[in-house]
């Protein structure tokens, strides 16, 4: 119950401002991913002008809806201006948290390979493995790929 | 004498290994899979005549359902 109204007081003040709705926004600084041990994390590294990340918020929304508490993801977002990244995420429901990066630290820290890249992370928060780019073909190696990580 | 000259050569050699050790500084060049933001813009496609190239993009992306394969900044999505 506390969460729904959690939930429902963001989005609210969300819509207000004209965004969609976003569990967070998070700054690159503020980001740790220690915050969310104990869930199966799916970071992804996305940008407004990255055409298959069009295709891959609808389905980590898919994965929000389908796997609830035991999945946390993470979009982070390496454009280097943030109008861009609003622009983008206006036309995508987002119930994820969104993590800004425009200096791309955090890219470089994951030494991100190509555009979008995944990185999947067990409860513990222990690397499992990495998914560049992403096209429909990929979407149900990727589902069992999640499913698998939150089964164990 | 000898030394002299051996130390003239040197000299001489140190302007050229100067050079070739700043050709070090090429390991840095290009940008990151992640900063490729501006060069995904239509503009910055090195293409002489945009409109027909783009209207060529357009008829070759609906009868492949795939594109690329013309100037991109490295396509600036996962394609490649």
């Amino acid at each position: 119950m506390k969460h729904l109204c959690q939930r429902l007081a963001i989005s609210l003040l969300l819509l207000g401002s004209g965004h969609s709705f976003a569990q967070q926004q998070i700054a690159a600084e503020n980001f740790d991913l220690a915050h969310y041990r104990g869930k199966v994390v799916y970071l992804d590294f996305w940008a407004s002008w990255c055409t298959p990340c069009r295709a891959s918020f609808p389905f980590m929304a898919e994965m929000a809806a389908t796997h609830d508490d035991d999945l946390a993801i993470v979009a982070i977002n390496v454009d280097e201006h943030r109008a861009d990244a609003q622009g983008f995420l206006a036309d995508y429901e987002t119930p994820f948290d969104i993590v800004f990066d425009p200096a791309g630290k955090l890219a470089g820290e994951h030494q991100v390979p190509g555009m979008p890249t995944s990185f999947l992370f067990d409860r513990d928060g222990q690397l499992i493995g990495s998914h560049v780019g992403f096209r429909k073909k990929d979407m149900d190696k990727l589902r069992d790929w999640i499913a698998g990580a939150v089964a164990n | 004498m000898n030394a002299h000259r051996k130390a003239l050569k040197f000299v001489r050699l140190l302007p050229v290994l100067s050079l070739i050790t700043s050709l070090g500084a090429c390991s840095s060049l290009g940008v990151k899979p992640w900063e490729r933001g501006t060069l995904a813009k239509p503009e910055m496609a090195l293409d002489s005549q945009p409109i027909v190239s783009a209207l060529d993009d357009h008829v070759y992306f609906s009868k492949e359902a795939s594109s690329g394969g013309r100037s991109f900044g490295g396509g600036g999505c996962g394609c490649n």
